[in-house]
């Protein structure tokens, strides 16, 4: 059972101080949701490790279950993230992009491709495995993305402003496919997104943000 | 919107003109040369191009153009490596004109720099420091890496920093540590640009002429292209043994420019991928002790010309014997810089408009076809150019004409290369609105399209200007007394010992190769480009 907890994760920018202090238990899928630059996205990255987090200004610790990874690169972390414009791999097929993770792991070819062609066949892939993703869709990149992010089982799924890059029609049923992909695999999950239905439609629970202008201080939590 | 016809048959006349007599038919008549006798000239091939002594030249050229390309990458890759992971903002503008710089420095200059400062009586001596091997293999190639590597440092710099930020992101949340992300996220967007270099830089190696001829010049290290140069102009003229160099050179550098041609259009960025020196980014990310650490080691291959201009003997400029000893030849360096710069802007010009008037499908064989001069030999082009038209051209006799026609076949392709992109944007709509206004064609480009022009032109002349002021290998076919440059004064200056002199006249020129190089970068507002230039 994972859960993702930030204690007292306070960060100090030029002109602004980011603080955090929430919980997303197993199962849940919590949103967090703020005025565009609010400092949603950063809030992940320093989840993730992609922000330097080792400064004089940088306090407080995230846990994920047990663990203290406040200071682990991202490599070692186990978060599984889907970033805002996918960054899928251009020089690798759809199966190598999707089987990244579990390559990383030290998983044999043919291990990987048992392992993910069913999420493939899932979410409607299988067909162009072996293609480049420059041939994917808009959707069909955003299945790959979150394929991608879960197949080898992350501790945690960050998933960065998923839908806005989708038109009104295919957000509905990318919300559907995420709800049932994170079915397969419930660990705690984080999403970003300054859209209220995809709140509404995907999330359990909800991260508070509050700030205070006159101080320049963001809260999440 | 179609180009009037008095602007399309002049353009079509020096287009074609310029490629078959000054390119097609020289060659032509060079590789012809194989099947026997040529115009009278001796010249008959077949034993002499298999001959043993040939060949080694053959095996020398090679081996020393594959060393110098080698310890160039070698020193260049994990340079570039970090420059385009680290540096952005300011470092990233300084680290890039840095790296650029060497490639402005006339190669004449960098031999007498190697001499003056690791000579037996240079600045490194000086302080204990002896480099007994500079005249030897090793001294070549050493003086190549330090020319070459940063080139490559600053394509692999571009191609790292223009590696998605989010992919290798991804691939870290993924689980891929520092050495997984640059195999299988960074090797992908490198390998194209890496090989496009690697294949350039040999060719610049082996095309490499002035540095042999001071450092490497008869025995030490003989290449096709002073082989070439040493049997036309040598003191045992022999025509036949040069065609034979000729043609093998031709075999060494084609190959090379084909490759850089395949891998160019591989990386998808042609304008710039392999001889490009496009830049690295210039986000206003304040830089760290890391990054201005790496500006440091970029900054390390111009030291050795900042210790040659600080040491000059600047003096010597004040004597008037010296002084008018290098008038002519100063005059005469600028006027043929001048008229290759002139020529080159004329030819690359008709080349654009010449392909304009072409239809969609076959646009880019002028393109290609004006290329192709970026991988013959100057030294090859200039003997087919002697044996071609021999009744018209003796090199004992001196031609400047020559002289400016070589050099502005040299130079076609950088021009082209930086005009060409405009010719893909040009807006016919808004000259047609200037047309239906009452302007004549002309004056609809001068005010619609000429201010997009104007920075990449004077860029381009000012590019022109300073690499055919350096030139030497042109020069050297078709000198004679009376028709002696700076840069051709300087190696004789060398070849006599007298390094004192040919340090100060290169200093100078130095100082004007890269007045003009930076005078064009500016004009060009970061429009210009090192793509194409090429070295002698």
């Amino acid at each position: 059972m994972e859960s993702l907890r930030l204690d007292g994760v306070e960060k100090k920018y030029p002109g602004f101080t980011l603080r955090a202090s929430f919980e997303v238990g197993h199962g849940a899928r919590a949103a967090v949701s703020g005025r565009s630059g609010s400092g949603k996205t950063t809030l992940l990255r320093i989840i993730a490790g992609l922000e330097r987090f080792d400064g004089a200004g940088d306090f407080g610790r995230i846990m994920i279950g047990g663990d203290d990874v406040t200071r682990m690169p991202p490599e070692k972390r186990g978060i599984g993230y889907v970033f805002q414009d996918q960054a899928l791999f251009p020089s690798m097929s759809v199966l190598d992009n999707a089987a990244f993770g579990l390559r990383m792991r030290g998983m044999g070819r043919e291990e990987r491709e048992s392992l993910v062609m069913p999420w493939l066949e899932k979410t409607a892939l299988a067909g162009q495995a072996r293609g480049g993703v420059e041939k994917l869709s808009g959707g069909e990149r955003q299945r790959l993305a979150f394929v991608r992010a879960l197949v080898w089982k992350p501790r945690v799924i960050l998933l960065d402003e998923p839908f806005s890059a989708l038109d009104a029609g295919l957000r509905a049923a990318m919300r559907a496919e995420l709800v049932s992909l994170h079915l397969l695999w419930p660990v705690p999950l984080l999403i970003v997104t300054h859209d209220v239905e995809d709140v509404e439609a995907v999330a359990t629970a909800r991260v508070p943000f509050s700030e205070d202008a006159a101080r320049g201080v963001r809260c999440f939590g | 919107m179609k180009a009037p016809l008095y602007l399309r048959i002049p353009a079509a006349v020096v287009s074609v003109a310029f490629w078959v007599f000054f390119l097609a038919v020289p060659l032509v008549t060079v590789f012809l040369s194989s099947a026997g006798d040529v115009a009278g000239t001796g010249a008959v091939m077949g034993t002499g191009m298999f001959a043993p002594a040939t060949l080694a030249v053959v095996r020398t050229t090679v081996w020393q153009a594959l060393l110098s390309t080698a310890f160039s990458l070698l020193a260049g890759f994990p340079l570039g490596l970090w420059a385009g992971t680290v540096l952005s903002g300011r470092a990233a503008r300084i680290s890039n004109a840095l790296l650029a710089m060497p490639y402005g420095v006339p190669t004449v200059v960098v031999a007498t720099a190697a001499v003056m400062i690791m000579g037996r009586s240079g600045l490194l001596a000086r302080c204990g420091i002896v480099f007994e091997w500079l005249y030897t293999l090793k001294g070549l190639v050493l003086v190549h890496v330090f020319l070459n590597a940063p080139l490559v440092a600053l394509v692999v710099a571009r191609a790292r920093a223009g590696v998605p930020s989010g992919a290798v992101e991804a691939a870290r949340t993924l689980g891929a540590g520092r050495l997984p992300v640059l195999w299988h996220i960074v090797r992908p967007h490198l390998q194209w640009n890496v090989a496009g270099v690697a294949v350039q830089v040999f060719g610049l190696c082996s095309m490499s002429f002035a540095l042999v001829l001071i450092l490497g010049g008869g025995p030490p290290v003989e290449t096709l292209e002073t082989a070439v140069y040493l049997h036309v102009r040598g003191s045992w003229p022999d025509v036949g043994a040069a065609a034979g160099a000729a043609i093998w050179q031709g075999v060494v550098t084609m190959l090379p420019w084909a490759a850089v041609v395949f891998f160019q259009s591989r990386s998808g960025s042609a304008g710039a991928g392999a001889g490009g020196a496009g830049g690295l980014p210039s986000g206003h990310v304040p830089a760290g002790v890391g990054a201005w650490l790496c500006v440091f080691f970029c900054l390390l291959f111009v030291v050795p010309y900042l210790a040659y201009l600080v040491t000059a003997p600047w003096a010597l400029w004040l004597d008037p014997s010296f002084a008018g000893g290098l008038a002519r030849p100063v005059v005469l360096t600028l006027l043929l810089s001048i008229l290759s710069a002139t020529g080159a802007l004329v030819v690359a010009a008709a080349g654009v408009f010449f392909s304009l008037t072409l239809p969609p499908p076959v646009r880019s064989v002028p393109a290609f076809l004006m290329s192709l001069p970026s991988g013959v030999s100057i030294l090859v082009l200039g003997l087919g150019v002697w044996m071609a038209y021999g009744g018209l051209i003796d090199p004992f006799e001196g031609s400047l004409a020559a002289m400016a026609a070589l050099q502005t076949v040299t130079l076609v392709p950088l021009v082209f290369k930086l005009l060409w992109p405009l010719a893909g944007g040009m807006r016919f709509h808004d000259m047609e609105a200037a047309l239906t206004l009452g302007a004549i064609p002309a004056r609809a480009f001068m005010l619609v399209e000429w201010p997009r022009w104007r920075p990449v032109v004077l860029s381009a002349f000012g590019l022109s200007l300073g690499a055919a002021a350096g030139e030497v290998a042109a020069v050297s076919l078709f000198y004679s007394e009376r028709l002696v440059t700076l840069p051709l004064a300087m190696t004789r200056m060398m070849g006599r010992y007298d390094f004192e002199k040919a340090h100060a006249a290169g200093a100078a020129l130095l100082v004007v190769a890269l007045s003009l190089a930076a005078g064009a970068s500016l004009a060009g507002d970061g429009n210009s480009s090192y793509a194409g230039k090429r070295r002698h």
